[in-house]
């Protein structure tokens, strides 16, 4: 495999062990809440109504993009296309309400089918061309970037016409409907993990797919669904985004508490998922999203040079691998 | 990236019959060769389409000038691709050494040596912050794409620092001149990426450390065993690697007279190294044939540009030949392990 050097267990033992995988496990709740303290006395207007709201419309959309992304990781694939698929959903999104005239039901209904088609781009290459999914991805997000980069002229489209960001972005009882699609987006994804047999299907395949072949498992079509899964999820931020600023969104330069594969990847990390597959709990990556939202928004109301926040970025992405390598190393 | 994968590559298929083995000579004939003969076609085939355009000295210099610093760049590159390693930090680690050297070397002032030292300073840095995730464990594409994210946010915070509008302008001889500057007549990248070569060749076919280096990418678990250090070679490749993406990335820098957080044309290294048969996995290819890989890609973005090509169906067709090149190694280590 490409790059693993150091492997075997760690030599950690006894009431040390358990002490470090508890921190491991329960840590992201204690830092997550320490920053948000830090934040309300270092960050001038990041404690008002307006911020908070913000952030979590942030999270939500982050959010979105993490469940479906979670179930890809599982399943053992990383996908790192999310970027393009995000591309081209907007780009959809906004040539058919603003250019073409869609209804809005339509409109979404061909965003999300475009999220589909780019799910099942992937999983063509990952499973007939037998190429592991992260340089798959890496490799179909090229082609996507184009084919949005195609269909938008390489220009924003704005959306002038009334009724997307109104319809889309309602509040339900005070709370922007993006929070309650992300609810719902983790309530299917807890129960299709735990409660059905795709969901047993896809820890199997993630945890060992060549036992999961010889015991049955239809392995290729669980890693197509799962990839589907991610790129819908993708597709559906897609055109929250899209409502959202009224115009096809760019995600070329990616920042902290942005949507992108980077804190999609961090989040599940932090949310104690393996690299590898098989293992993770759905609902932890909650507060890891949460966490790096207010990282990037606190950071940005303090008015922090974007490099820094870059910076902080990577190493946050570093820092999630490290623990999820230790994590494996120790169980 | 599920430890079942390459598993799910044997044994998933049968050995054919006597036909079956003609038909699979045929195309272990092109996957050999098939490169070549796919650049000649290419060649010919922008040669119809644009005879006085395609066809003069002009052309071809700029081929070549566009290849000399991502020639550099792949003759490390594949070194470190058949080491077992991937580095996707390329195009940030080259702009940050771009825009380190600018900052030191333009808007400072000072010596172009304690520029250039500096700028070799942080790239070894990176590598050795590459190298050192990659020793804990943590597989080298997440390492390096981390460290990219990190090293164009380093980008980013020179901009910042220095007030710059997004970029920093090269206008202080002699960096302004260096894209342009010659030896008897020829481009100096041109020579410097083939000397780059011969480098490469021989530490990967003449010395014990290429041999260790085909050993490790092939069987890190066999290399372990007979005593080869693999943490010590991932890391003097992953450093050679940044240093030399950080001396290209001044080169593209000087030849655009514009240092900038993220360096294109690097990101075909990839493509072109399995192009020409590096195997994704590491331990096989041969480095000289990843030259007419990136010839082949040069070829490509000249000749579209000529024949006038849009962007987009030009980044298209690009994207395209990298999920081309994936493709080719799958199928190349199907047949491997059939």
């Amino acid at each position: 495999m490409i790059g693993r050097l150091t492997q075997g267990e760690l030599g950690i033992k006894g009431r040390r062990r358990e002490q470090i995988l508890f921190l491991m496990d329960n840590g992201i709740y204690v830092v997550t809440v320490l920053l948000f303290i830090g934040f309300v006395f270092l960050a001038p207007y990041f404690f008002t109504t307006r911020n908070l709201v913000n952030i979590l419309i942030s999270a939500s959309l982050a959010g979105i993009v993490t469940a479906g992304y979670t179930v890809a990781i599982l399943a053992g694939q990383i996908d790192t296309s999310t970027q393009g698929v995000l591309a081209v959903a907007t780009v959809t999104t906004a040539l058919l309400f603003e250019e073409a005239g869609f209804s809005l039901p339509l409109t979404v209904v061909f965003a999300l089918l475009a999220g589909i088609a780019a799910g099942l781009f992937n999983g063509l290459i990952v499973v007939n061309g037998k190429i592991v999914a992260f340089v798959a991805t890496l490799a179909t997000q090229g082609v996507m970037l184009a084919i949005a980069l195609f269909l938008s002229g390489g220009q924003t489209i704005t959306i002038a016409r009334e009724g997307l960001q109104e319809a889309v972005f309602i509040r339900v009882f005070g709370i922007p409907s993006s929070v309650w699609i992300m609810f719902l987006c983790y309530i299917i994804g807890w129960v299709m993990l735990t409660q059905t047999k795709l969901g047993a299907h896809i820890y199997a395949t993630g945890a060992d797919y060549r036992a999961s072949l010889l015991s049955g498992v239809p392995v290729d079509r669980v890693i197509r669904v799962a990839l589907v899964i991610s790129a819908l999820a993708a597709a559906l931020t897609a055109v929250l985004v899209t409502a959202r600023a009224k115009q096809s969104a760019m995600f070329g330069l990616a920042i902290a508490g942005s949507v992108d594969f980077v804190t999609a990847l961090t989040a599940v990390l932090l949310g104690g998922f393996s690299l590898f597959g098989g293992v993770g709990r759905i609902e932890r990556n909650l507060v890891a999203v949460l966490f790096l939202t207010i990282l990037g928004n606190g950071l940005q109301l303090m008015d922090v040079a974007t490099g820094i926040i870059l910076i902080v970025r990577g190493f946050a992405l570093v820092f999630a691998v490290i623990l999820s390598v230790l994590r494996a190393r120790m169980t | 990236m599920a430890s079942g994968r390459p598993a799910q590559k044997n044994g998933s298929r049968q050995a054919g019959s006597a036909s079956g083995n003609r038909r699979k000579k045929i195309v272990q004939f092109l996957l050999d060769n098939g490169l070549f003969i796919a650049f000649v076609l290419e060649v010919l085939l922008f040669a119809v389409a644009a005879p006085d355009l395609f066809i003069r000295t002009r052309t071809m210099e700029a081929i070549l000038r566009l290849s000399g610093p991502a020639g550099i760049v792949l003759a490390s590159y594949t070194i470190t691709l058949i080491s077992g390693q991937i580095d996707l930090s390329t195009a940030q680690v080259g702009g940050m050494a771009s825009l380190m050297f600018a900052a030191v070397f333009q808007l400072l002032e000072w010596p172009l040596g304690v520029a250039l030292a500096l700028t070799v300073v942080l790239t070894i840095a990176v590598g050795l912050l590459s190298s050192y995730l990659i020793q804990q464990g943590i597989p080298s594409f997440v390492s390096t794409l981390a460290v990219g994210v990190v090293s164009g946010g380093i980008g980013y915070l020179i901009i910042n620092l220095t007030n710059q509008p997004g970029m920093i302008r090269l206008v202080r001889p002699p960096l302004r001149d260096i894209a342009n500057f010659e030896i008897l007549g020829v481009p100096f990248v041109i020579p410097l990426m083939f000397v780059a070569y011969v480098i490469g060749w021989v530490v990967l076919n003449q010395t014990r450390f290429g041999a260790h280096i085909y050993a490790l990418g092939g069987n890190p678990a066999a290399a372990a065993l007979n005593g080869i250090n693999a943490v010590r070679i991932a890391r003097i490749v992953l450093v050679t690697n940044a240093v030399i993406t950080g001396m290209a990335g001044i080169l593209i820098a000087g030849r655009q007279l514009a240092a900038q957080p993220g360096v294109e044309g690097l990101g075909q290294s990839l493509t072109a190294a399995l192009f020409a048969g590096v195997a994704l996995s590491g331990g096989s290819g041969k480095i000289e044939r990843t030259l007419i890989g990136l010839l082949f890609l040069s070829t490509l973005t000249i000749g579209l540009g000529i024949l006038n090509v849009s962007a987009p169906v030009r980044q298209l067709i690009n994207g395209l030949a990298f999920v081309f090149a994936i493709l080719l190694d799958s199928i190349r280590q199907q047949l491997a392990t059939r």
